[in-house]
This record gives C-alpha cells, sequence and structure tokens, in this order.
C-alpha cells in the first residue's frame, strides 16, 4: 500500500506527541486543534483506566473519563505551566469523580470471586492473567474507596507515593499507610484460598 | 517475615496481570472526548461577538445621524428653519434685503457704465 502522503505531511502531528504537557495545553488554549487531538491521546485512556479500575464499571468509568477531560478543556486556559504535573491534575480530577460517584452509590455491588487462577492448571498464561486481573479487581472492590484508589495508583499504574498523595489530597505517609492497609486486605482476600490450606500465620497482622 | 514476602510476591503477580488488562479507550470515547475539546476550544478562541451595526436600514441610518439625540438636534433645526421662513423675526429683515439692495444699487451703475461708453463712442 502506497503512502498518500509524503512524511513531511505528518511531521507536525507527529512533533506534536512529543511536546510537553504544558507546552501541548498551551497550544490547545491557543486554538491548535493538533493540541487537542494529542492531549485527548495522552491523556484519556489514563483517565478512564484509573476509573474504571476504581469504579470497576465500564460505561460508568467512560463517563467519569469524559467529564474529567471535560474539565481539562476547561481550565486550559487558566493554567500555568510548571506549578503543577498536568497528569497529576487529572488523576486528582478523576480520584475525586470516582470518590462523589462511589458515594452516591452507597451500596458496591459485588459478585462473587471468580475462579482462581490457581485451580485450573489446565488454562494456558493468558487465560491466567485475565482471571488473575479479574480476581484483583473483584478484591479491589471490596476495599474501602481511599485504599483502592491508593493501591491502584500505587501497584498498578506505579505512580510515586508523593504524587499520590497530591493526587488524594493526604500526605505521604497517609498513602503508605493505605496502601499498607489495602495490601493486607488484598492479601487476605486473594491468598485467603492458601490460608484455608494450612499456611496461614498472620493472625498477628489483623 | 518470610510468609509476608511470599504474599508480597504472589500479590504481585496479580498487580502485573492488571497492568497487561489495562482498559482501553475505544475509539467512540476518544471521538466524544476530542469533540468536547474542539467545542470548548472553539468557546475559548473565539473572539468576542463584534457590535456591527444590526438591524435595518433606518436603524443604521440613524446611528449615523448620532443616535435620536442626534436626530432631536436635526429636528429643531429644520423646524427653525420653517418658522424662520414662515415669520422672520424683525432683525432678519435688513439682513435680507441687504442681497437685493446691492443688486439694486448695481442697476444705476450698469445704465451709467454703459451711457459712459456710448458717449465716449460717440466722443
Amino acid at each position: 500500500m502506497e503512502r498518500a502522503t509524503p512524511w513531511p505531511m505528518q511531521m507536525p502531528f507527529d512533533s506534536l506527541t512529543e511536546l510537553s504537557d504544558d507546552a501541548l495545553l498551551a497550544l490547545f488554549a491557543n486554538g491548535d486543534a493538533g493540541a487537542a487531538r494529542a492531549l485527548t491521546l495522552r491523556f484519556t485512556p489514563r483517565a478512564l483506566a484509573h476509573a474504571q479500575r476504581v469504579l470497576g464499571d465500564a460505561a460508568e468509568a467512560e463517563d467519569v473519563a469524559q467529564e474529567a477531560m471535560m474539565r481539562l478543556w476547561r481550565m486550559a486556559p487558566d493554567w500555568r505551566p510548571g506549578e503543577a504535573q498536568l497528569g497529576t491534575w487529572l488523576y486528582r480530577v478523576v480520584a475525586n469523580l470516582c470518590t462523589d460517584r462511589l458515594r452516591k452509590r452507597r451500596t458496591v455491588d459485588i459478585d462473587s470471586l471468580p475462579e482462581w487462577a490457581d485451580n485450573a492448571p489446565s488454562a494456558d498464561a493468558r487465560l491466567q492473567q485475565q482471571q488473575r486481573a479479574a480476581a484483583l479487581q473483584q478484591a479491589l472492590m471490596h476495599l474501602p474507596d481511599r485504599q483502592r484508589q491508593a493501591v491502584v495508583l500505587r501497584h498498578i499504574e506505579g505512580l510515586a507515593n508523593p504524587q499520590i498523595a497530591t493526587i488524594l489530597g493526604v500526605g505521604v505517609e497517609a498513602v503508605e499507610s493505605l496502601t499498607a492497609r489495602g495490601k493486607r486486605a488484598l492479601g487476605r482476600l486473594l491468598l485467603g484460598r492458601r490460608a484455608e490450606l494450612g499456611f496461614d500465620d498472620d493472625q498477628n497482622e489483623q | 517475615m518470610t510468609k509476608t514476602n511470599s504474599d508480597d510476591k504472589e500479590l504481585g503477580l496479580y498487580f502485573h496481570a492488571a497492568q497487561q488488562q489495562t482498559p482501553v479507550a475505544d475509539d467512540a470515547l476518544l471521538a466524544r472526548v476530542l469533540a468536547d475539546g474542539l467545542a470548548a476550544q472553539k468557546a475559548h478562541v473565539a473572539p468576542a461577538p463584534r457590535a456591527r451595526p444590526a438591524g435595518p436600514r433606518w436603524r443604521q441610518l440613524l446611528a449615523a445621524l448620532g443616535g435620536w439625540q442626534g436626530l432631536g438636534g436635526l429636528a429643531t433645526a429644520g423646524l427653525v428653519g420653517v418658522w424662520l421662513g414662515i415669520s422672520p423675526p424683525a432683525g432678519l429683515d435688513a439682513l435680507a434685503l441687504l442681497e437685493p439692495a446691492a443688486g439694486l444699487e448695481l442697476g444705476p451703475f450698469a445704465p451709467a457704465y454703459g451711457l459712459d461708453l456710448v458717449a465716449l463712442e460717440e466722443g
């Protein structure tokens, strides 16, 4: 298949994707449609991923991601470059939107945990990965909102504690406490089966 | 402690699995977000609507004449003109007679001048 457009025609878009968050946002605020596109592609997946992991619901997560991005579009002209990380700002918006929704929800509908991957020795590695991810998601839904957000940000999205502290509006020590408690709870939920089989010796952690 | 370490390791497998199962932002969502962005951008960037002369031509003409105040002045001036024409004040008569009087004064000169020329011709 021949290329309809010569390489230089694609330069503007490619160069946009390499720009810093602040530079892209400034371009967007000045009316650059390419910057709108680049920001959409850069930040929507992050907003969606966090929302989906915290809410456990794909449709709701899409609404939150769209709403968070809408706030990003609106605040663009007022953004002060260098004062904060745009990614952190967006995570914070998503985290708060998720918290609002979870409060309105009151009760979280949690299905029974799926079969453990370890109990399906014939399953191939990919299926095992899927089952583990699904089991983790189910277990996450048992955690209190803040613990869940902290664990997701730290251990799945891989953010540093100071950044998580900014996102959740708490101190770094509080983040450490939230993730530690969250992990212990996940351990009980996910690895409990093994404990039932007689390997449990962590009663002192209760 | 070894129990905690092995738990950590095993939990790590779950976290790793979740990292591999990142939710995907589909094209429809991306399109909605981009549409929001472009609309917001339009609202930000679009200049404030210019106060261009809107409305019918008589309103534009009125604006050119200085609005209602300007038109009021113009009407007053027009009425004063009409009134002066109908009933001129006494002082205006002398002024009005100046021009015709000048013409009348010229009257005698012209024949006289003509007569001089005639006299010269005759002389």
